[in-house]
């Protein structure tokens, strides 16, 4: 009780601080800037979401497999796997999608064919490659995640599934998978942000997100501070926004977990 | 309900039947030849001291160990086994293991309930998973189970909020619902408070006197002689002594048994 007081008060003050530095911020700097470049705001803003939500997805799904591998799969795969989980977080992020994009994007043009092919517009787009590398960087992090995650299911629970006469696929998909995804739903949170912070880094390849276009606004207006600050807010949503979701859900698994 | 006559009709096919069963674990062998048979409607209890195999022939028998040597028929049908890198046997034809797992049931002596489903959700599972029950037909199952080990009103509660007691009880209510023909019971009574053994020996005593055939492994000696109609006595991986209740409690032949009867009194 004492406790939630205390923070109550110190929420107050945070707020009142804050709402300061809002009006400081609002009537002493420039801001005026800011309906010109909305629409384009908004655009960026809707790349990095995308970005974000689509790599996140794929990147958890493709975890799955190489988490898998690791925990009971052949030795040679489980290496695999393992090594790959290495490199990808041993690695800067930023050097992997410039391997991606100036790499491949190198040897492309001469492979027999391929500049004939349907898929050949989309090979010079820098938005496939920024998808790639985000994809595996997620896929890294959260094969390791995962696999602790598996591993740390009781084993119990597998073979309550197998007594029953249960397909191993059925086991992994009904309970396996269910419960790995609750033992990592803490770290999620983290985990999401950290990749939402990687965003910004395919603007070094062209891609026009969130970043790019405050990067743009400064170049055009010579206004220093001011997009920065405002940039700084963007993300700080967005990652505000992310972890409600994730407060929402472990909230619903703690739930069932706890007498 | 029917009440168990002393001796239950023989079919003249054992149900169950392990022809001598081995297991080794790093090689050290663990089971040393066990044979044991179950007719429909037997009881059997398997009862020995701590580590002598009494766990590991039961899974031995639903195959969630690999036997090293042996052979093992359920409902007639022998298991076909091969021998796998690691020298112990391996199922050669897994969709028959599932059959046949479908219907042995199986419960643990941590209850191994699924915690992130509720209670109804951890019954309806299998029967929708493996028999492909329509969801209200498991549904319809999965209440008259929780009917009938008295945890209906519980059907939406998640396991961790139940004591143990009726943990267990819903876990066997989950092995029911597959319809099993055989029960395999791992101490189902070990893990729990002394105050909620009870409620779960009446709810086996009641699946003893349908006639249910069932293999118990158990420390609760005045169950085992209430419910069994073959005590089976384990020591160091060997059946040593096998029986009705009285000829193992009352007149035990071997040393080793006469000790553990006396350490048990
Ligand atoms: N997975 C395993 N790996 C190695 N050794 C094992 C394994 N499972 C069982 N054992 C060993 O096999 C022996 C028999 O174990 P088992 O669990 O069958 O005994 P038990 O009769 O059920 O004993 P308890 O009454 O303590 O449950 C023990 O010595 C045990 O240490
Ligand atoms: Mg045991």
């Amino acid at each position: 009780m004492f406790k939630a007081q205390v923070l109550v008060a110190h929420r107050i003050a945070l707020a009142l601080f804050f709402a300061a530095l809002f009006a400081l911020a609002a009537v002493n700097m420039q801001w005026d800037w800011i309906p010109d470049y909305a629409a384009k705001i908004l655009q960026g803003l809707a790349k990095t979401i995308v970005l974000l939500i689509s790599t996140s997805i794929a990147g958890f799904i493709l975890c799955i497999p190489i988490a898998l591998a690791q925990v009971c799969g052949p030795k040679p795969l489980a290496w695999l796997a393992h090594k790959f989980c290495t490199i990808i977080r041993g690695t800067p992020l930023l050097l992997q999608i410039w391997l991606l994009y100036y790499g491949l994007g190198s040897i492309f043009p001469y492979v027999p064919g391929l500049r004939e092919a349907w898929i050949w517009p989309y090979l010079i787009d820098p938005w496939p490659y920024a998808f790639v590398a985000l994809t595996l960087s997620f896929a890294g992090y959260e094969g390791e995640t995962m696999r602790g995650a598996f591993a740390g299911v009781a084993k119990g629970e597998l073979e309550a599934g197998h007594a029953l006469g249960m397909h191993p696929f059925t086991i992994l998909r009904r309970i396996w998978l269910p419960r790995a995804i609750q033992r990592v739903l803490p770290t999620l949170n983290g985990e999401l942000i950290l990749q939402l912070k990687a965003t910004p880094l395919v603007a070094t390849i062209a891609v026009v997100d969130t970043y790019a276009i405050f990067a743009r606004i400064r170049q055009e207006t010579y206004i220093i501070y001011e997009p920065l600050l405002l940039l700084a807010l963007t993300y700080l949503l967005l990652a505000g926004l992310i972890t409600l979701l994730c407060k929402y859900f472990e909230a619903k698994s703690r739930a069932r977990l706890s007498s | 309900m029917n009440k168990k006559s002393a001796t239950p009709a023989r079919a003249d096919q054992p149900v169950v039947d392990i022809r001598g069963l081995r297991k080794s674990f790093a090689g050290i062998e663990v089971l040393k030849g066990i044979d044991l048979q179950a007719y429909a409607g037997e009881v059997i209890a398997l009862i020995g001291g701590s580590g002598s195999g009494k766990s590991t022939t039961l899974r031995c028998i639903n195959l969630l160990e690999a036997p090293s040597a042996g052979s093992i028929s359920l409902f007639g049908t022998p298991l076909q086994l091969k021998p796998c890198s690691t020298g112990d046997l391996q199922i050669a034809d897994r969709a028959q293991l599932r059959r046949i797992r479908a219907k042995l049931g199986m419960v643990f002596q941590n209850f191994n309930l699924w915690p992130h489903l509720s209670l109804e959700q951890n019954i309806m599972e299998a029967p929708m998973q493996v028999l492909r029950y329509s969801k209200g037909e498991a549904r319809d199952a999965a209440h008259a189970l929780l009917e009938r080990v008295g945890l209906y009103e519980k059907r939406c509660s998640y396991p961790a909020t139940l004591s143990g007691g009726q943990q267990q009880r819903a876990a066997i209510a989950r092995s029911l619902a597959m319809e099993p023909e055989v029960m395999l019971f791992d101490e189902p009574t070990s893990a729990l408070d002394p105050e909620l053994v009870a409620e779960v020996l009446a709810v086996i005593q009641g699946l003893a006197e349908e006639g249910r055939t069932m293999i118990i492994v158990t420390h609760e000696m005045k169950f085992a002689a209430q419910v069994a109609n073959k005590i089976m006595f384990l020591n160091e991986g060997r059946v040593e002594e096998e029986g009705t209740a009285q000829q193992i409690f009352g007149n035990p032949n071997s040393e080793r048994l006469k000790q553990f009867v006396s350490s048990i009194k």
